[in-house]
């Protein structure tokens, strides 16, 4: 069983990607393209939790 | 013209995941461990981990720089980097590294006693990442500037209201990660408590007889330019003070407060009876709440706008004549530490002794870079020593 804050971690990571897939998808489907701008704001922070994986 | 919202859409995502790494990239820089150069005092490097052995392979593990003199006598323990975003803390015990020599007795230097605060520091407050010393044959010494916290992918995540060990003082929940609240700390405790065990078998392996905790504060802080001392201490703490004063130098002498927990002095002195445990702080606007511009000069020059009116306004419980730049704290430390070994004779008898040290003087005329090691021509990439949170059970063998 791995630690309690493992787990947690991991789960904050699926979420963490889940938003992240939500975000791009939307980005993608967009037809106005200062929401594609301002999603980068959203997508930076998202993508850089992911490589940290606290 | 049309815009092709599928393009526009792909170069959005494009550009935040190159951002995301650069920015990645930018931060996992100060995972690398700095470039220290022992001088000709050093006699032996050891880890912390070599103490707690549960350390090892973590960022919290960090270099513990042993400089024993030729003739007996007393152990002197200097905390540096408790808080990494004090530098003239780690600044005035890498010159010890670097530059001094001890004549009698053993001083024990650990000048990144948090080496997870030195991982990461605080972006929204402007701090820089690191600050530069410029030696005077051109070349210059670069270290990280971190955080007074550690990094939290180590100690992630943070409690709500952080209780402190033993006492069950309540502290907010980000103080988990500060290690001068995690004292006397314990084996299966927070990372930072683990780290304040460390220090607490270091005290017990080495038999210290003295401890300073070197720190800083904001100039708007009443407790600056100042010695506090376990309440066993404090005769050790007015000579020294009185010493001080022999070199213009005026510093409170202070008794660390019996209700506040966790603190380095007060929880090892407590521990060890035989124990002389001070912490001291000196003047730091980088800190402070009302400074002005906040970039990589601020810590090391000591300037401000803002802090110049407030001075003139009385607000400041510093002097504040010519700002505060790190050569004037480094040099109040430096002569903290000469005057703390000659309280101590006073009283107890124990002696310690430095051999080459440079005076509050010698770091006014001669700047803090003059005391550091010529860098190598190429220095080599040091490489991650260790990595944080998750990422460490990747690499850990």
């Amino acid at each position: 069983m791995p630690p309690l804050y493992i787990i947690v971690m991991a789960m904050y990571t699926v979420l963490t990607a889940f938003i992240l897939y939500l975000v791009i998808r939307n980005t993608l489907r967009s037809q106005n393209i200062w929401e594609q701008i301002l999603a980068i704001f959203v997508i930076v922070p998202f993508a850089m939790r992911l490589f940290f994986i606290k | 013209m049309t815009i092709n919202h599928r393009k526009t859409g792909w170069a959005a995502v494009a550009v935040s995941l190159l951002f995301s790494v650069l920015l990645t990239l930018n931060y996992v820089q100060m995972w690398k461990d700095d470039l220290i150069i022992p001088g000709p005092g050093v006699t032996e490097v050891k880890w912390l981990s070599d103490y707690e052995p549960s350390l090892r392979g973590t960022l919290g593990d960090t270099r513990v720089f042993v400089m024993e003199g030729k003739e007996p006598g007393a152990t002197f323990l200097v905390l540096g980097g408790t808080h990494a975003d004090e530098p003239a803390g780690w600044g005035a015990a890498l010159i010890l590294v670097e530059h001094c020599t001890v004549a009698r007795g053993r001083v024990i230097v650990l000048p990144q006693c948090s080496n997870t605060g030195f991982t990461h520091n605080y972006p929204q407050e402007a701090h820089p990442q690191f600050i530069s010393f410029p030696r005077p044959d051109g070349t210059k010494r670069t270290f990280r500037h971190g955080s007074r916290t550690g990094n939290s992918a180590e100690h992630w995540p943070d409690p709500e209201v952080f209780i402190q060990y033993p006492h069950k003082q309540k502290y907010s929940g980000e103080e988990c990660r500060n290690p001068n609240r995690a004292y006397p700390g314990r084996p299966d405790g927070t990372f930072a408590e683990r780290v304040a065990y460390g220090i607490q078998q270091l005290n017990r392996k080495e038999k210290v007889d003295m401890q300073i905790d070197l720190h800083e504060g904001q100039p708007e802080y009443p407790f600056i330019n100042a010695l506090s001392g376990h309440p066993r201490a404090q005769d050790l703490v007015s000579l020294a003070a009185l010493e001080m004063q022999m070199y213009d130098l005026d510093i409170g002498a202070e008794v660390s407060p019996p209700s506040f927990r966790g603190l380095s002095n007060l929880e090892m002195g407590d521990m060890f009876p035989d124990l002389m445990a001070m912490t001291s702080e000196t003047v730091n606007p980088t800190q402070g709440k009302i400074r002005g511009i906040t970039d990589e000069f601020l810590p090391v020059d000591g300037i401000d706008a803002f802090y110049d009116r407030a001075a003139q306004l009385g607000y400041l419980f510093a002097p504040w004549e010519g700002g505060s730049p790190l050569k004037k704290r480094i040099g109040r430390n430096m002569q903290e530490l000469q005057a703390l070994c000659v309280a101590l004779k006073e009283v107890t008898g124990k002696e310690i002794e430095f051999g080459r040290i440079p005076s509050y003087e010698d770091l006014m005329t001669n700047g803090v870079g003059y005391y550091f090691n010529p860098p190598p021509a190429e220095p080599a990439d040091p490489g991650f020593r260790a990595l944080p949170g998750v990422w460490r059970l990747f690499t850990q063998r």
